[in-house]
C-alpha cells in the first residue's frame, strides 16, 4: 500500500515511499534545469552551426586541436612559432591549461568507450554542459548556506531556485553559450564548486572537505586567471571572522589545509608558477595564513596567562608584529622580491588607470566600466532582490552567511570596475535572489496553518473570517507577483540569449531587404582565402583582435594576437598602421611582413572595423614613440575624427586609412563615397585618388569585410617604390618625359 | 569521342605552342642601319666567339620586334643595342618594354654617344639611375695631356674589367662620348670615371658633368641578378678602334659569362657543443633547436667557368673580403665571418660553427653576400629556436647551490617527524596524568 487514511481522516504514506517520491521529484528538476541550461545555450549552434566563437576560443580551441594530436608534455613545453612572429609565444608556460586538458580528457574518455567525436564538436559543446553543473553546485552551495539560516523553514527552496536561477541567468550565459570555448565556461562551475566546498569544510572544520577545495582550487587555477578572486575570497573571509571575534579551531583547520595544499598545486602551474609567493595579489591569504598562526598562538596564551598579563603581551605583540608586517612587505616590493601590483589590478581600483597608463588593457571593450543598464539587462529583477537577499543573510549572521555578504560586497565591486566580472557577480546574486524568493515563499506559500485552521474551525468555533480572507488575499497577490516575475524572468533570459548573447561574430547575421535572413561569412571567406593562396609560411600582419583567428581558421604565422603579453610589439605593429607609408615599409619590412589583413565595415556598416579601432593603434604606439605617432593630429582641428576630405593629413597618409579606403570609391561609380560606419561622405575624386605603393590589394571579401594586402617585393632597380608609383601616376606624355631626359638631374655627392 | 579527339588536339597544339615560346634565343643585337652590321662586325664575332648566337633586328618605328611575350617572359636572354637615334626602337619596345625585360632576367648592354641617346633607352637608363648627357652636349678636357679620344683608362671594377686587361689596356678609344652622371643607388657600379679637369657643355654654356663626377661607362646589377652596361661611345666597339679585350670583358661580364656566382646549397645542422663533429639530427618535426644548442652552417658557393663552361669553387681573392653569416631575430645575434673549410669539384664550402644565444624566437641565418660586380647571393632561412622544456633544466642536486635548499628541506622533514613523534608519545602521558589528577 502506497498510501492509507487513518482512523482521524490524515492521508498516511510509507516514509521510504515518501523518501523515493521526493527523490524522484528532485532529480526530474535536476533534470528540467540541466535541460534548460543547456537548451538555451544552443540558439548560436541552430542558428548558425556548430562553430567556435569570438576571438579567445579560437586560440582554446588550436591549443586543444594541439594537445589532442600531442603528448601532453609537448604541450606543456610548446613553443609556438607561428605567432608573435619573430618573437614566438612559450605558449606551454603562458596559458591556463585546464580547459584544454579537460575537452582533450573528454574527448579520449568518449573516444574509449567507443564514442569518437570530433574534438571541435566537443569543444563547442563543453560550455553548455559545463554550465548544468554550475547549476547542480549553485543548489549545494545554496543548500549549505540555507541550513545555517535558522529563520529559512524551507532550506530547499532557496536552493533550488537558485539552481534555476543561475542555469538561464543572462549574465553567466554570455560567457557561456555554445561555441563559446573560453575560460570561463568551465571557471564558473569550479567556481561555485569551490566554495561549496569551502564552505561545508568552514561548517564542519573537515580536513577532508578542506583538500577537496585545495583540489577544486588548482583545478580552478589551472583553468582562469580569474582564480585570484577565490585565492583573495577565502582569506577576506576568514579575516573578517577573525575581526569579529568568532575565531575557532574549524576555521583554523580548514584555511591552513586549504593554504597550504592549494598553494603547493597551484604552483604546479607554469604560468602561475612561484607567484604564489611573489606577487601582491596572492600575499592577503599569505598574510592571513601568518595571522591565523598568531591568533592560534595567542589562543593558547590566554589560556595560560592571566588577563592582565596577557594583555600587555597582546598591546607589544600586536605592534611588533604590525611594524614587521609592512615593513618586510615594503622592503620585499622595493627589492623586487614581491611583483608589484600589475596593471590590470590597478584599473580594478581606479578605472581611469589603464586609461591613462596601459592602453593595451583599456582598449578591450570587456575591460571598461559597467553601464548601468547592463546590471538589470544581465540580472534582470534579481538584482533588487539581491540586496534583500544579503540582508536576511545579515539577520541570521552565521560564519557561512558572512561569506555571502563578503562575495556580494566583492563582486559588485568588481561587477561595477569591469563589465566582463559581472560573470563573477551572477552567481551570488542568484543565490541572495533565491533566498529571498526562498523566505517569501516559506511565508506565503505556507497554507498549513489555514488548512489547520480549519480543521480546527468544526471542532473550536473560533472563527476569524475576515481576518482570514485578508490573509489569503495577500497572500494570494504576492505569489502571484512573483509568479509573473519568475515568468518574466524566463521570457527575459530567453529572448536576451536568443537576441545578445547567440552570435558567434565570426559569422554574422543580417537581414536581406525582403526580411529573409542573411548571413554574412566575410571572415571566413577571407581566412580560407589565405589558407588556400599564400604560402604556409607566410607572414599575416594584422590588429591583434584576429591574431588568434588567423592563427585558428587560416593557419598562418600572426605578429600580435589576443595574449597582449608584449606591449611593444603591439605597438610595432600599431605604428605600422599609423605611421605614412614610407616609414610603414621600413618597419613591415624589418618585421617580415608578407599579407597585411584589414577589418573594413564602411561598406557593410559593420562598426567594430578597425577605422574605428585606429585611434586605440594610434595611442598604444604613441605610448612607446610620442615622437612619431602623436594622437591628436588623427583629429581635425575641431576634434573631430574624420575620414572624408576633411580628415586630417596624418589620417590621409596613414597606412590604415588607405588600406581602408582604397580603391573604395571605385564601388560608387562616380557618386559620392559614403561610408555607413562613420557615416562620412567622400567626394568621388577625393576617394579615387587614394593610392597605395608599397602594398597592392590582393583579396577583398564579398562584402568588402575584409581585405588583404600584400607587400610588394623591393624593386629590382632600387628604386623607392613610392617614387615609382608617383611617377606613374603623374601619366606623362612622351614630349614630357624627353625633356625630363633632357634636364641635368640634381644629386648628392655618390659615396 | 569526336569532342575529346578536338580537345586533344587543342591540347597538343597548346603544348608545342609553348614550347615554341619557352625557347630563349640568345643575343639580340638591335642596330640602326645596315652600315653598321659592317661597322660592327668584329663585335660581332667576339659575340660568337663567346659562343652567343645572335639574331638581328633593324630599330625604327616601323618594325616589330618581340623581346617579351604575354606573360613577360623573356625570348632573348641578352640583347646588344647598338648606338641610334630611332625615335622608337620598335613598334612593341618601349622604356616600360626595357624595365620589364629587365626585370624578369634580361641582359642590356647599351650604347650613347654624343648625338645622344635613344629616348627608350635613355628613359630607362634614368630609372637605373643612369643619366647619359642629351644631345648638344659635347665632352672636353682641355687641360689633359692625352687626348680624350684616347687615353689610359682606369677602370673601377676588377670584376668586370679584370686587373689584367686593366694593365695590358694602354689606349682606349673614347670619342664622341656621351657623358653620364649617376644616382646614389648601390646597384650602380662605376666602370669609367672622367677626369678631373673635364667637363661637358653644350652650346648655351650648360654644364652637364664638370671634373670627375661624370662616367664614361657605367654598369648596373639588379636585384635579380639581371646586368646592364653602358658605354658613353661607341668607338671602342668599331672595328677601326676596336680593344678586343676590353670588349670582350664588357660582353662577358654583361652577358653573364664571368663573375657569376651562385649558393650550390646552404644547411644548418645541430652539433654536439663538445665534439661538433657529432651531428644531432632531428628526428621529428617536433625536434627542433633550443635554446643554447651547438649549430653549424655550411653554404656552398660556386663561381661559373667560361672557359671550360662549367662551375668551380667560390674563392675570396681579396684578404679583407669576407662571406659573413647573420643570425638575425629583428637584430642580428651573431655577424660571423665564413671560413672557406672545403672544396668539392664545383663548389666551395664555408661554414661557421657557434652556440645559438640564450634566445627564444624565429631566427633567421642570414647569408648576404653583395659585391659591386659579382652576382649577388642571398639566402636566408628561418628556424624556430624553442625554449628549455621541462625535464630540459638541471636536477636540483646538478646544482651546487641547491644544497642548502636540500638540506633545509631535508632538516624541516627530519624535525617535523621527531616532533610528531615526541607528541604522539609525550602527549598520552599528559592525558593520563590530568585524568589521574581529575
Amino acid at each position: 500500500m502506497i498510501a492509507s487514511i487513518d482512523n482521524d481522516g490524515y492521508i498516511r504514506m510509507d516514509a521510504s515511499v515518501l523518501r523515493v517520491l521526493k527523490l524522484l521529484v528532485l532529480t526530474s528538476i535536476f533534470i528540467c534545469i540541466s535541460g534548460a541550461a543547456i537548451a538555451s545555450r544552443l540558439f548560436s549552434v541552430i542558428r548558425f552551426e556548430s562553430i567556435i566563437h569570438e576571438f579567445d576560443p579560437w586560440f582554446n580551441f588550436r591549443a586543444t586541436k594541439y594537445l589532442v594530436t600531442h603528448s601532453f608534455y609537448k604541450f606543456l613545453n610548446w613553443f609556438d612559432d607561428k605567432t608573435w612572429y619573430p618573437l614566438g609565444r612559450v605558449t606551454g608556460g603562458t596559458l591556463y591549461p585546464g580547459l584544454m586538458v579537460t575537452s582533450a580528457v573528454i574527448h579520449n574518455i568518449l573516444k574509449k568507450i567507443g564514442l569518437p567525436i570530433d574534438i571541435r564538436n566537443i569543444c563547442v559543446m563543453l560550455a553548455p554542459a559545463f554550465s548544468s553543473l554550475t547549476a547542480l553546485a549553485t543548489y549545494l552551495f545554496t543548500l549549505e548556506i540555507t541550513c545555517t539560516l535558522p529563520s529559512m523553514n524551507n532550506k530547499k527552496t532557496p536552493a533550488l531556485l537558485s539552481a534555476a536561477f543561475m542555469s538561464i541567468v543572462p549574465g553567466y550565459i554570455s560567457r557561456s553559450v555554445a561555441g563559446s570555448y573560453d575560460n570561463e565556461a568551465i571557471a564558473i562551475t569550479l567556481l561555485m564548486v569551490t566554495f561549496f566546498l569551502w564552505i561545508k569544510s568552514v561548517r564542519l572544520g573537515s580536513i577532508l572537505y578542506a583538500s577537496i577545495t585545495a583540489i577544486f582550487y588548482f583545478y580552478m587555477v589551472s583553468a582562469w586567471g580569474g582564480y585570484v578572486f577565490i585565492t583573495n575570497m577565502i582569506p577576506l573571509h576568514i579575516f573578517i571572522l577573525i575581526l569579529m571575534g568568532r575565531f575557532n579551531y574549524k576555521l583554523y583547520t580548514s584555511y591552513c589545509t586549504w593554504y597550504a595544499l592549494g598553494t603547493l598545486m597551484s604552483m604546479q602551474i607554469p604560468f602561475v608558477g612561484f607567484l604564489p609567493i611573489k606577487s601582491n595579489d596572492h600575499m592577503a591569504a599569505f598574510g592571513v595564513f601568518g595571522l591565523l598562526q598568531l591568533v592560534v598562538l595567542t589562543n593558547y596564551f590566554k589560556e595560560t596567562l592571566s588577563p592582565k598579563r596577557f594583555f600587555n603581551l597582546m598591546i607589544a605583540f600586536g605592534i611588533l608584529v604590525f611594524t614587521f608586517g609592512i615593513s618586510g612587505l615594503i622592503i620585499a616590493t622595493k627589492l623586487g622580491w614581491i611583483a608589484p601590483w600589475t596593471g590590470r589590478f590597478y584599473s580594478l581600483w581606479d578605472t581611469n588607470y589603464a586609461k591613462i597608463h596601459i592602453p593595451i588593457i583599456a582598449s578591450v571593450s570587456e575591460h571598461q566600466p559597467t553601464p548601468w543598464s547592463s546590471f538589470y539587462f544581465d540580472l534582470n529583477f534579481l538584482i533588487w532582490l539581491f540586496p534583500i537577499g544579503v540582508y536576511l543573510c545579515f539577520n541570521d549572521l552565521s560564519n557561512e552567511s558572512i561569506f555571502i555578504i563578503v562575495y556580494s560586497v566583492l563582486g559588485s565591486y568588481f561587477a561595477g570596475v569591469m563589465v566582463r566580472l559581472m560573470l563573477t557577480l551572477a552567481p551570488v546574486v542568484c543565490v541572495c535572489a533565491a533566498i529571498t524568493i526562498g523566505k517569501l515563499f516559506d511565508l506565503y506559500l505556507d497554507f498549513k496553518i489555514i488548512l489547520s485552521k480549519k480543521v480546527y474551525e468544526l471542532n473550536e468555533k473560533v472563527i476569524n473570517k475576515n481576518n482570514n480572507f485578508w490573509n489569503l488575499i495577500s497572500r494570494f497577490s504576492v505569489i502571484l507577483t512573483f509568479g509573473f516575475y519568475l515568468y518574466f524572468y524566463v521570457n527575459h533570459c530567453i529572448w536576451v540569449n536568443s537576441n545578445a548573447y547567440s552570435s558567434p561574430s565570426v559569422v554574422l547575421a543580417s537581414k536581406n531587404r525582403d526580411g529573409s535572413n542573411a548571413i554574412i561569412d566575410d571572415f571566413r571567406e577571407a581566412y580560407y582565402w589565405l589558407r588556400m593562396n599564400t604560402n604556409e609560411d607566410a607572414n599575416v600582419m594584422a590588429w591583434w583582435d584576429y591574431g588568434y583567428q588567423i592563427g585558428g581558421m587560416a593557419d598562418r604565422t600572426t605578429f600580435v594576437d589576443n595574449n597582449t603579453w608584449n606591449n611593444t610589439h603591439i605597438a610595432t605593429v600599431g605604428k605600422a598602421m599609423a605611421v605614412s607609408e614610407a616609414n610603414s615599409e621600413v618597419i613591415m619590412r624589418r618585421l617580415g611582413v608578407d599579407y597585411v589583413l584589414i577589418i573594413f565595415g564602411g561598406m557593410l556598416g559593420y562598426s567594430g572595423d578597425d577605422i574605428n579601432k585606429f585611434l586605440w593603434m594610434v595611442r598604444i604606439s604613441e605610448g612607446i614613440w610620442p615622437e612619431d605617432v602623436n594622437e591628436r593630429s588623427y583629429f581635425t582641428d575641431r576634434g573631430e575624427y574624420k575620414v572624408d576630405d576633411m580628415a586630417t593629413k596624418t589620417m590621409k597618409e596613414s597606412l590604415m586609412y588607405k588600406m581602408s579606403f582604397y580603391n573604395f570609391g571605385k564601388l560608387f561609380g562616380g557618386r559620392d563615397v559614403y561610408d555607413r560606419v562613420r557615416q562620412q561622405r567622400m567626394s568621388s575624386d577625393y576617394a579615387n585618388n587614394i593610392h597605395l605603393d608599397v602594398l597592392e590589394e590582393v583579396y577583398t571579401s564579398e562584402n568588402w569585410l575584409v581585405r588583404i594586402y600584400k607587400l610588394k617585393d623591393q624593386d629590382n632597380f632600387g628604386r623607392d617604390l613610392i617614387e615609382v608609383g608617383e611617377n606613374e601616376r603623374k601619366d606623362t606624355t612622351r614630349r614630357q618625359k624627353r625633356t625630363l631626359t633632357r634636364n641635368r638631374p640634381e644629386f648628392d655627392i655618390r659615396v | 569521342m569526336a569532342g575529346w579527339n578536338i580537345a586533344r588536339l587543342v591540347a597538343v597544339l597548346f603544348s608545342l605552342l609553348t614550347l615554341c615560346c619557352a625557347q630563349i634565343l640568345n643575343t639580340l643585337v638591335l642596330y640602326d642601319s645596315d652600315e653598321d652590321l659592317t661597322t660592327y662586325s668584329h663585335l660581332i664575332e667576339t659575340l660568337h666567339d663567346n659562343r652567343l648566337s645572335t639574331d638581328f633586328h633593324k630599330v625604327g618605328v616601323d618594325e616589330e620586334t618581340q623581346i617579351i611575350d604575354i606573360n613577360n617572359k623573356i625570348l632573348y636572354s641578352n640583347i646588344l643595342i647598338l648606338p641610334n637615334r630611332a625615335k622608337k626602337l620598335s613598334v612593341n619596345i618601349d622604356h616600360d618594354t626595357l624595365l620589364t625585360y629587365a626585370n624578369n632576367g634580361g641582359n642590356l648592354l647599351l650604347i650613347s654617344e654624343d648625338l645622344g641617346t635613344q629616348l627608350d633607352t635613355s628613359i630607362f637608363l634614368n630609372q637605373l639611375g643612369i643619366y647619359p648627357s642629351p644631345k648638344g652636349y659635347t665632352f672636353n678636357d682641355f687641360h689633359s695631356e692625352e687626348s680624350i679620344d684616347s687615353f689610359k683608362p682606369e677602370f673601377l671594377n676588377k670584376y668586370i674589367i679584370d686587373d689584367n686587361t686593366n694593365n695590358e689596356i694602354s689606349t682606349i678609344s673614347f670619342a664622341n662620348s656621351a657623358v653620364a652622371l649617376i644616382s646614389n643607388s648601390e646597384y650602380l657600379i662605376p666602370l669609367l670615371r672622367t677626369s678631373r679637369t673635364s667637363s661637358s657643355k653644350n652650346e648655351d654654356d650648360l654644364i652637364w658633368h664638370s671634373g670627375n663626377q661624370g662616367y664614361l661607362s657605367v654598369a648596373f646589377q639588379g636585384l635579380n641578378n639581371g646586368r646592364v652596361l653602358w658605354l658613353g661611345s661607341p668607338a671602342s666597339l668599331k672595328n677601326d678602334s676596336l680593344n678586343k679585350k676590353f670588349v670582350n670583358d664588357i660582353i662577358q661580364w654583361t652577358f653573364q659569362l664571368k663573375s657569376v656566382i651562385k649558393a650550390t646549397f646552404s644547411t644548418n645542422k645541430r652539433v654536439d657543443s663538445l665534439d661538433p663533429s657529432i651531428e644531432l639530427p632531428f628526428v621529428d618535426a617536433d625536434d627542433y633547436y633550443k635554446i643554447k644548442d651547438t649549430t653549424y652552417y655550411e653554404i656552398g658557393l660556386s663561381k661559373y667557368e667560361f672557359e671550360n663552361d662549367k662551375w668551380v669553387p667560390f674563392t675570396l681573392d681579396d684578404e679583407s673580403d669576407h662571406i659573413q653569416l647573420e643570425f638575425i631575430m629583428l637584430d642580428p645575434y651573431y655577424r660571423l665571418n665564413l671560413n672557406h673549410t672545403a672544396s668539392t669539384e664545383n663548389e666551395a664550402i664555408y661554414s661557421a660553427l657557434f652556440k645559438i644565444p640564450d634566445q627564444h624566437g624565429m631566427f633567421t641565418f642570414s647569408v648576404d653576400y653583395k659585391r659591386p660586380g659579382l652576382s649577388y647571393v642571398t639566402v636566408e632561412e628561418v628556424v624556430p629556436i624553442r625554449h628549455l622544456a621541462n625535464d630540459e633544466y638541471a636536477r636540483s642536486w646538478e646544482i651546487p647551490n641547491s644544497k642548502v635548499y636540500m638540506a633545509g628541506y631535508g632538516v624541516v622533514v627530519a624535525a617535523w617527524l621527531f616532533f610528531v613523534i615526541l607528541f604522539i608519545f609525550s602527549g598520552k602521558k599528559n592525558i593520563d596524568s590530568s585524568k589521574k589528577n581529575n
